[in-house]
This record gives C-alpha cells, structure tokens and sequence, in this order.
C-alpha cells in the first residue's frame, strides 16, 4: 500500500456532523465565556506589511540570484549547505507546498513538482549520492519520499530527520541511518538535515 | 446595541466572509457578533477533529463546547502568532488531553467509556468501517498527528504548533502511523478479498 492509497482509505471515515442542540449549546456558553478585552489588540501596522513586502522582494531576488548561481555551478558537487537550504526555500517560495524533491545530477538540476500541495515537514534534508566520480545530489524534505535512479536500478526513500540531526532512509526493504555512511545499489549514500547548517 | 459594536470591517464584508483576522481584533474587543462568525466558522472543524480524536459523538460535543468556552476566554490574550485556526486547534488538543488523563484517573469512568465504545462496536458493526477501527487501534499521539495531517490537510509543521511539539516529532508520529496503518489496512484488505 503506498501513500495515496492509504491517504484514499483514510478519507473512508466518515464523521457525524455536530447536532443542531449541541452547536447551539456550545455557542451560548461560549458566548457568556467572552469577556471584553483587556489587552488591546496587536495592531498590524502598515509598516509591517512593509516590511513584508521587502522581505518578501528580497527573497525573490535572493531566489533569482541563486537561480542562477546553481546553473553555473562547476560540475562537482559542492558542499554549500547553507546555499541548498536557501536553494531550496527559494524554489519551494515558487512552488508553495509542491516541492517533492530537487535532484542534482552531473550538473543538470531537476524539479520534482507534486501537480497538488503536498503535505509535510518542512525540515530539509540533502542527500548525496556517490559512485566513482558520478553524484547525485537530492534536495528534500523529511517525511518525503523521494525515488533516484542509481545506475539501472530505481530505488525510493521514506526520508525522515532525526532530532539529532540525522536522517533515516527506508526502502521498501531496508531502513539505513545515515550518521554513518551507507552503501545502496553500489552507491554510498551521505545525508543530513540542513536546519543545523544554519 | 450588540450590533454597534460590530466593525465596520467586519460588517462591510458580510460576517461570513470577514477574515479572521478582523473577527479577531472585533472578539478581542467584546464583540459577540464577531466571536460568533469565528464560531460558526470553526465549530464543525473542531468538532470532526475531536470526534476522530475520541470516536465518541458525545465526547466530541464537549470537547468542541470546552474548546469554545476557552477560546472566548482566552482570545484577549491571543496574539495571533499562529493563525486562529491553528490557536483553536491547540486549544481543542489541550481538552481532549484533559479528557485522556480524566478517563484514565478515574477508573470507572473509563470502564464506562470502555463498554461504551465496545457497545457502539457491537451494536454498529456492520457500518463500523475497517478504517476506523486502524485509526482507534494507533495511540492517542499517533492519532492526533495523522487526524492533523491527513483529515485536516497540515503539513507538520503547523501540526507540531497546534500539538506543541517539533515538527520531527510530528514526522516521526506520522511515520509510525503511516507503517501501522498500512499494515493494518493492507491486511485487512487482502483478509476481505
């Protein structure tokens, strides 16, 4: 059974709507319950949607300019974690909500794009694939799951981070923690979460 | 006199289609009318959620009515750092905790809550979906993480603010759900064909 099904079997429970009594009921109470303020109400000023404005621009241009930074990038895999992590966050800014993955592969960068908003973590993670002098980079997110073609051999990963910052691979077969370095279809496999990277 | 109090904001837009955000500032000033538009927007909501929670028709009744009652008394102090949504979600996580740790101080009245499912087992059996039954198997916090995230369509970050966790703790929860459930499900599947 894989996620859509068992997100298809799920959406079975049926739930029984409130009653008219109980709705009412729970209204009235929390109606009595309502007290008038005593704190005055945070007040979104116009400055701050300013700021919003600017922070927002400003990521936009970050985004573009890293855009373009990846496409130049040398051919060998560099370690920038701190540049995957915006790298990611600038793409996920564009896809909201539908990054599956980014995979890096022999300087050529492709987009895993869900058609809907996925739902997840959104704590990163980069995987590092590596076998003579190919590699392949993926860009995730922890609970994800994401599929590389290592060789001929197409293999997918529950991806999922650890509170120590590890990650934690698992195959239909096997599950790898990755603190150490590990050895899958000839490839060995590196991965970290990149929230520590900041 | 109720709807002098009432925000041009919130009136203008039609109370239905005022945002929350609004509704909020106006409840947070007494507003009655405001707090009502928040409540006929989120009680169904609350009440699905505690109902997955509990299975329990009359348990989610409360569970919504508390979460409510505290959300009306709470709402001055609220700060909108989360979104309303996510706050009544909290709220509604606190009370069905509260309701956890009731049911298991007293003992008899777990006994009751108990025969009461196992009751409503008996007498619905032919209706009590398999789906159900996977869910009610999972531990409270397994469950709570999955109703978060599958039913309620959050991703787990905003599911670790209303369940005042990590977000890793809402994935690792998420994942442990998902392998029972697919297991679960998958066997049972294959038991019926």
């Amino acid at each position: 059974m894989n996620d859509g099904q068992l997100r298809q079997r799920l959406s079975e429970l049926r739930v029984p709507l409130a009653t008219e009594s109980a709705r009412a009921r729970a209204k009235h109470r929390a109606l009595i319950a309502l007290r008038p303020g005593d704190a005055p109400a945070p007040a979104v000023t116009d400055k701050s949607t300013l700021w919003k404005w600017i922070g927002v621009s400003a990521a936009l241009c970050a985004c573009v300019v890293v855009l373009i930074a990846m496409i130049h990038r040398p051919q060998a895999p560099t370690e920038n974690l701190v540049g995957d992590r915006q790298f990611l966050r600038q793409i996920e800014m564009l896809f909201p909500g539908q990054v599956d993955a980014v995979v890096e592969q022999n300087g050529h960068v492709d987009l895993s794009i869900a058609q809907s908003s996925l739902v997840g973590s959104q704590q990163p993670v980069l995987m590092v694939f590596r076998k003579d002098s190919s590699s392949i980079r993926v860009l995730s997110f922890s609970g994800h799951r994401v599929c590389v073609l290592l060789g001929k051999e197409h293999r997918c990963f529950d991806v999922l981070a650890t509170t120590n910052g590890g990650v934690i691979l698992e195959s239909d077969d096997n599950v790898w923690v990755t603190s150490h370095p590990v050895i899958v279809a000839g490839y060995s496999v590196q991965a970290q979460t990149l929230e520590a990277s900041l | 006199m109720e709807t002098v109090l009432i925000s041009k904001d919130v009136e203008n837009r039609n109370d239905a289609l005022a945002p929350d955000h609004a509704c909020v500032i106006q409840a947070q000033a007494g507003d009655a009318r405001a707090f009502e538009v928040l409540f006929d927007r989120y009680y169904d909501m609350i009440h699905a959620f505690a109902y997955r929670l509990c299975f329990l028709e009359a348990e989610a009744d409360d569970i919504a009515q508390e979460t409510f009652i505290r959300a009306a008394r709470g709402i001055a102090g609220y700060r909108q750092t989360a979104s309303f949504k996510n706050w009544l979600y909290r709220i509604a996580h606190n009370v069905a905790v509260d309701w956890r740790r009731r049911a298991v101080r007293h003992r008899e009245g777990l006994t009751e809550f108990t025969a009461e499912v196992e009751a409503r087992l008996e007498t619905t059996e032919s209706d009590y979906d398999e789906v159900h039954r996977a869910l009610e198997d999972l531990s409270a916090e397994l469950r709570e993480a999955v109703v978060l995230v599958y039913f309620e369509g959050m991703n787990h970050r905003d599911a670790a603010e209303a369940l005042g966790c990590a977000e890793t703790t809402v994935s690792w929860r998420i994942f442990r759900a998902k392998r029972k459930l697919k297991k679960v499900l998958s066997s049972g599947k294959e038991g019926s064909s």
